[in-house]
């Protein structure tokens, strides 16, 4: 009887998984139209160019490869950190809006 | 109204079908630069107010508004904060905002509309007539409100760099050895690199929900067009509202999405070969060039309701490309999953039992092998995790559709739509 016990429930999760994997793929496919975006090959005219690869045996690496390669190390290679003040300064973001906002409509009596 | 016809001086509105200009009235058609705008300047005198200034009504329980007067007729406008042509409520005519798109604020180019208001929609009734969860009511839909809304965006070029750690899980089975075993190993890869960016398109409209606006790319950038007010006429339009600080932001995000797959396909190899990668971290960095060019796109939104709640549905007005998630049928789709699920459970516990029963012999004369027993307990540990790894892939798959859903029944974008003139 046992036996029996653990082979149905072994049976429905197994069941469960088979199904919910059809299905769910059948609804995304029915009903998520148009799920994408810009890929990569859309915005980049070349390949990523891969300044340093390397393989580690365990996570304890991984401090030591941001330092060198991540954020930290990117204003010692000459690289520009953005003043974004720089960006739209011709004004193009009007500031003189007055900050009212819906409901519209709404007679002001 | 600042486009008149040349014939009849009645209002002309562009027509997305021949790219032209049409009048309503006489049927005359013109080339967008054709239609010279007159007494431009002052046009762009006229400035939005706020209805208190209009009104001068200061008490704070008044609601406010923005309010623009309609060159054709003089009524007034409501608009909303970043509103650039809309239409006015009393003479119908296309209102355009010159103020909002003068000089310094102006656009530099526009994608024109291609996508005309009745293919908009037949594109998707072509697309949920094919859906096999779409429930009824949805497949008949009756359009609430069509609206063609040119969206502002900025279109940026930079580098972007990045350095990723990532993590891969290795799983070999051994079948030589006597005892049939896997070993797990996990190995990390790092990845640091750069790429070019080239006309990465991010809406600059902060009431458009990210998510949904990225949907509606690609774009065809070659068919920009040198802006020109001519081609908002008939059409919604808003301003930018985004700053730099979130647009390069917005750029960094997406980047880093991208050159993280990038690497992931680096360490995949060359065949591309299936293995479990993860990205344990990313430190992204994108700097911006200064020559951010600020652009128009089409999109016809389609509103409806289901079951009283809203569902607003896209349409690039360039590449007619449609984007939604709609609501699906629960009963069909619990009653299939539950029919299926017991079905399989059937089959496979039988199977199941037939196993345990090798693993497990309860008669003394049963021939009894370790070797056997070790191999059904192995495959039982296989089929299990795969089984596993396959609810988590469905559920994941689920919650990522739902939260489509959400977007597509989104109250902040039916707002967007409908809180317009016309």
């Amino acid at each position: 009887m046992f036996l029996w016990i653990l082979a149905g429930a072994f049976g429905l999760f197994m069941g469960a998984a088979i199904a919910l994997s059809i299905f769910s793929k059948m609804l995304d496919k029915s009903n998520n139209i148009g799920d994408s975006t810009s890929t990569f090959d859309d915005v980049c005219p070349e390949h990523v160019e891969f300044t340093y690869k390397n393989t580690y045996e365990n996570e304890s690496y991984k401090n030591q490869f941001l330092r060198d390669h991540g954020l930290r190390s990117y204003a010692k290679q000459g690289i520009k950190m953005n003043d974004y003040g720089d960006l739209l300064d011709d004004n193009i973001i009007p500031d003189e809006l007055p900050d009212v906002d819906i409901p519209l409509f709404k007679p002001l009596v | 109204m600042a486009t008149l016809c040349k014939n009849c001086g009645g209002p002309l509105i562009f027509e997305p079908s021949n790219g032209k200009m049409n009048c309503k009235i006489c049927g005359s058609t013109f080339d967008v630069n054709e239609i010279e705008i007159t007494d431009r300047e002052l046009l762009e005198e006229i400035k939005v107010l706020s209805a208190k200034e209009v009104f001068g009504a200061d008490t704070a329980g008044y609601y406010d508004c923005h309010i623009y007067t309609c060159s054709s007729c003089g009524g007034d406008v409501i608009l909303n904060k970043t509103e650039s042509s809309t239409y006015c409520l009393y003479c119908g005519n296309p209102t355009i905002v010159f103020n909002r798109v003068s000089k310094q604020k102006r656009p530099e180019f526009i994608l024109p509309f291609k996508v005309t208001r009745e293919r908009a929609v037949e594109l998707i009734r072509q697309e949920v007539k094919k859906g096999f969860f779409v429930p009824k009511e949805i497949r008949n839909f009756d359009p609430e409100l069509v609206r063609g809304i040119y969206i502002p965006y900025w279109i940026v070029n930079g580098t972007h760099y990045n350095a990723a750690f990532i993590k891969e899980t290795v799983t070999e089975r051994n079948s030589n050895s006597r005892n049939s075993r896997s070993r797990v190993e996990t190995i990390y890869h790092g990845r640091a690199g750069e790429f070019k960016i080239r006309h990465m398109t991010l809406d600059a409209s902060e009431a458009l929900n990210d998510n949904s606006s990225m949907k509606l790319e690609p774009f065809d950038l070659t068919e920009l067009e040198e802006f020109d007010e001519n081609y908002l006429t008939g059409f919604y339009s808003d301003i930018a509202d985004v700053k730099g600080f979130k647009v390069a932001t917005a750029a960094n995000y997406r980047a880093d999405q991208m050159f993280c797959e990038e690497a992931l396909n680096d360490c995949r190899g060359f065949r591309m070969e299936k293995k479990s990668l993860q990205i344990i971290t990313s430190e992204p960095h994108t700097v911006l060039e200064e020559d951010m060019v600020y652009a128009m796109m089409p999109c016809w939104f389609v509103t409806t309701r289901y079951k009283g709640d809203p569902i607003t549905i896209l349409v690039n007005g360039e590449s007619g490309k449609v984007v939604c998630t709609l609501p699906f049928n629960k009963k069909l789709f619990i009653a299939l999953t539950v029919l299926v699920t017991l079905l399989c459970a059937f089959v496979i516990t039988i199977m199941a039992k037939g196993i345990l029963d090798i693993i497990f012999p309860q008669s003394s004369y049963y021939h009894h092998s370790r070797r056997g027993s070790s191999d059904g307990l192995s495959l039982f540990l296989y089929v299990g995790a795969a089984a596993g790894t396959a609810l988590f892939a469905a559920i994941r798959r689920m919650k990522r559709f739902l939260l489509n859903l959400s977007l597509t029944k989104s109250a902040q974008t039916f707002k967007y739509v409908k809180k317009r003139q016309g």
